[in-house]
């Protein structure tokens, strides 16, 4: 935690209400994102007790599957979901033409789909759980699904995949995002329960503490459902597996409707915190940058749009160390890029560089503007203009380090000398754009020691890098099958197996499974 | 167990407990400990063999914890099946990569659950913790009649001064091999990976087994080295039922829990801080309201100084107790270690506001760097918020502070 959080986090914890934590809004919302809830049912891997989805605050669609451990029942409420998330993702599938720069054509995608969840977890279960457990469907032998259910896998793993890259906005988890742009009072961990955040946003009637332990003991936006809940929820499940085996509609019925009422209850609030998180941010202005990351989006949102003109896009269990490598380097380089363009757009982001003592902030004390010198490589003089400043913090720059300007980044120039008091730097690139701004004694300016790389990237790996030749830290980095599904298994239970499931009732919290009490 | 007498000054583990039923103290709550070594309150619970969580509905702050009843019951269904259902065949199959069993009926398992006694009572314990000696002693010894799966041993250890049970899923052992831990979850390996989560979860609480398993050989004069410096995952593969094997190794969690747990303070020397008269059985009798039960409660576990971070909220059934309790004292440490290092010698996050704002008073001389350091900070964003005229940057005038412990 930088210094400046936590002062930030004192000010939220001391006035009981979030403080910003940046001036803008760094990711890109969409006119209509799609916005997912889901709650799973614990001890299975992918087995949604329900799902609620939609566009539209009002009128969210709602699948259920009273007892997510029989096949049929499971894949009623899936294949309905399949379907919406298809039909609202096939419209980003359409390719346009556009002329390429330096000639040619190019073929890219007209949109991208932005799917938003509560949280991480919810995150993480849609893409790497249940989109994981729906793309090699159909495959080697194992169960068939409908069409668009394979569909519906093979998008939720390329937005699992693409959510690792920093800066995307296309699956978006509502308690990150928000926790980028807001500080609250509270810790990280804590802050990865959204309705606990949204209290500290926009504030509660009475005690704060209260409400927020009312929420930690009675809210859960999914996928994990509240233990008590379930502990409820528990006799009806049952009921519809009795209902099953004796053939009994009315107690299927019965139970389907008892759980689809709270199903309901528990994931219309988890929506509606959702779509209250998406208007919070949607009310902060934009930053400059976030139109080019969702560009890059789109961009790449186009290689899978490309890959489905021929049939549903594959993706291998694990990636061939060479690709592994070669997604690593691109996302530690967007973390770079991410972190100084986020830098440039917003000062409350800056302000963390220049507490770090990352950057020369003073006033301006004397301009050389017409100082000439010989650069490296170079037969004539040119202007290199001096910038003297007296400092105004600290800063832990040393004289040759390459710094920017904050006020207009293209303007590039190296610490000259540096001491506690003052600092001159020299302005190397880009002299005609400085001539254009007032530089003048008394002027507060801060130069910044950051330096992006902006052309392309030079160390893309060709070969296996060392690093990842052999796993060796634990053996289960190991043993992956080929890409189909045959040897997934499947959470199925038979009628019979369903009949001798026990009713357990409420936990202790220190129980264990197969611990004799 | 538990026999732990103090200085007369000091008061005992079971003054502390008194009338109260005795919890069981688990792998989770020892790994617990090691992750805040520092709170002494989670200490004397421990070591007093108290139950958390009801001690803290009766505080008012129940835990925020909680299992679902369908992973225990998926977790029980899954074990049963590898052991009971199929004569431990198919757990015997699941860890043939690691260790090759023979399949029943020539398989040989000593399931130290089947000891007579009562279930759950102290005799029924010391037989099991007895049995598993035996069995060691027979697997050590090189006898060829030695069991080759060893269902539920128990592992009695000594954690800092008190006694406490551990009971791992299973041993399994090949006459003239080595002998491996072996522990079940019903939480899926996809693809080769689990949730790294539940994974480092596993790993620190099979690290205690491992250490205590080790301790025992030593106790019975065995070489420790004949246990293999990891564990065996058996968990379900992918998203169905069928079990796959992994190896995680433990050697460096093993090591540095043991490091760890050296440093601990001792039980007696942590009673001795307190008072002779502490005890959390307020209300022997039953006979107080629920509020006046509270009150006096309250008083006496605040006699025990807690150390309340983040983490808490995940492992402690105390944590809404404490977190109210460091609220109300606007603890800098209920936001991460990072948050208490970065403010060392700040005890309030209203002082760090205060140094960042105005520097040290006078008599804090020792608070300058850090002062320095917050004002900076505090400059930093100041210039910030100065240069984006939104009025919502600045935070909403302060609340006076609520929520206090009582």
């Amino acid at each position: 935690m930088s210094l400046i959080d936590l002062l930030l986090t004192a000010e939220a914890a001391r006035a009981h209400r979030a403080v910003r934590r940046t001036a803008y809004r760094h990711v890109h919302l969409a006119d209509r994102p799609l916005i997912v809830v889901a709650y799973n049912l614990s001890g299975e891997a992918a087995a949604p007790l329900g799902i609620m989805y939609g566009t539209d605050p009002a009128a969210p669609k709602l699948v259920v599957a009273a007892e997510p451990r029989n096949r049929e029942c499971r894949f009623d409420a899936i294949n309905k979901f399949a379907e919406d998330l298809d039909a609202y993702v096939r419209p980003f599938l359409t390719l346009k033409t556009e002329p390429k720069r330096g000639g040619g054509f190019r073929q890219v995608a007209s949109g991208a789909p932005q799917v938003i969840v509560p949280n991480r977890a919810t995150r993480s279960y849609l893409g790497s759980r249940l989109g994981r457990s729906l793309r090699y469907l159909g495959l080697a032998g194992t169960h068939d699904v409908p069409e668009a259910t394979k569909w519906a896998g093979s998008h939720l793993s390329w937005l699992a995949e693409h959510a690792n890259l920093p800066g995307q906005a296309n699956f978006l988890a509502m308690t990150e995002t928000l926790s980028e742009h807001f500080a609250t009072g509270q810790s990280a961990l804590e802050d990865e329960s959204l309705a606990a955040l949204l209290a500290w946003i926009d504030g509660v009637a009475g005690d704060l503490l209260a409400e927020l332990e009312r929420v930690e003991l009675e809210e859960a936006f999914g996928p994990v459902p509240n233990p008590k809940w379930e502990a409820k929820l528990e006799p009806h499940v049952k009921r519809w597996g009795d209902g099953l085996r004796t053939d009994d509609a009315a107690k299927m019925a019965a139970a389907e409707a008892a759980v689809r009422t709270a199903v309901d209850a528990a994931l219309t609030d988890a929506y509606a915190a959702t779509h209250r998180a998406v208007d919070i941010l949607r009310a902060i202005d934009p930053a400059a940058t976030v139109p080019d990351r969702w560009a890059n989006d789109v961009y790449e949102w186009g290689a899978h749009a490309k890959r489905a003109k021929t049939g549903i896009p594959m993706f291998a269990r694990r990636h061939d160390a060479l690709r592994a490598a070669a997604m690593l380097q691109r996302w530690s380089a967007a973390a770079d890029e991410l972190e100084t363009a986020r830098a440039f757009d917003d000062p409350m982001i800056m302000a963390r560089l220049d507490a770090e003592g990352r950057c020369v902030t003073g006033a301006i004390t004397s301009v050389d503007a017409q100082n000439k010198e010989v650069k490296p490589g170079n037969q004539r003089a040119t202007r290199v203009p001096l910038v003297e400043l007296s400092l105004t913090g600290a800063t832990r720059l040393l004289a040759g380090e390459v710094v920017r300007w904050v006020g207009d980044k293209k303007i590039r120039g190296v610490v000259r000398s540096v001491d506690d008091g003052s600092a001159v730097v020299a302005v190397t690139d880009q002299v005609k754009a400085f001539d254009t701004y007032a530089w003048s004694p008394g002027v507060e300016v801060m130069f910044v020691g950051l330096d992006p790389w902006e052309g392309p990237n030079p160390w893309g790996p060709d070969e296996i890098p060392w690093t990842h030749k052999e796993a060796t830290t634990t053996e289960l980095a190991g043993e992956a099958e080929p890409g189909d599904g045959a040897t997934d298994g499947s959470p199925d239970m038979t009628p019979a197996e369903l009949a001798e499931v026990v009713v357990v009732g409420t936990v202790a919290p220190d129980a264990e499974p197969g611990v004799v009490v | 167990m538990s026999g732990m007498r103090g200085q007369a000054t000091s008061p005992s583990l079971d003054g502390i407990r008194g009338t109260l039923p005795r919890a069981r103290a688990n792998a989770r709550s020892v790994a617990a400990l090691t992750q805040n070594p520092g709170c002494t309150r989670r200490r004397v619970i421990d070591s007093a063999g108290l139950p958390a969580h009801d001690l803290a509905a009766k505080l008012g702050r129940p835990t925020l914890r909680g299992q679902s009843p369908f992973a225990i019951e998926g977790g029980n269904r899954f074990e049963d099946r590898l052991k009971e259902r199929s004569g431990y065949g198919l757990l015997v199959e699941a860890l043939a990569p690691y260790v090759e069993l023979p399949m029943p009926p020539g398989l040989v398992v000593e399931d130290v659950n089947q000891v007579g006694g009562k279930v759950g009572s102290k005799a029924w314990m010391d037989a099991r913790v007895a049995k598993t000696d035996e069995v060691l002693a027979k697997i050590t010894s090189g006898d060829s009649t030695a069991p080759h799966i060893v269902d539920h041993p128990v592992l009695r250890f000594d954690l800092a001064g008190a006694e406490v049970n551990l009971e791992p899923d299973a041993l399994a052992f090949r006459v003239g091999d080595r002998l491996e831990l072996v522990e079940i979850k019903s939480y899926p390996i996809i693809d080769g990976q689990a949730d790294p989560g539940k994974l480092s979860a596993t790993a620190g609480q099979t690290a205690v087994y491992h250490m205590a398993l080790r301790s025992t050989l030593e106790r019975l004069g065995f070489d420790p080295d004949l246990l293999v410096w990891s564990v065996i995952l058996v968990a379900p593969r992918n998203f169905g039922r069928q079990p796959v094997a992994h190896r995680v190794p433990l050697k460096k969690k093993s090591l540095s829990l043991s490091r760890v747990l050296s440093a601990v303070p001792k039980t007696a020397e942590v009673l001795a801080g307190l008072p002779a008269d502490l005890t959390f059985d307020v209300d022997p009798g039953g006979t107080m309201d629920e509020a006046t039960l509270r009150a006096a409660l309250t008083k006496a576990v605040q006699q025990v100084g807690a150390l309340f971070v983040p983490d808490c909220v995940t492992a402690c059934d105390m944590a809404a107790f404490c977190r109210a309790e460091a609220w109300a004292k606007d603890d800098p440490a209920r936001l991460g270690r990072d948050a208490r290092d970065n403010l060392a010698g700040v005890h309030t996050l209203a002082d760090a506001l205060r140094l960042a704002e105005d520097g040290p008073a006078a008599g804090e001389d020792e608070l300058a760097d850090v002062a320095e350091a917050l004002g900076a900070a505090r400059s930093a964003i100041v210039r910030a918020r100065s240069l984006v005229p939104t009025a919502d940057l600045t935070p909403v005038p302060a609340v006076p502070p609520a929520g206090g412990a009582a």
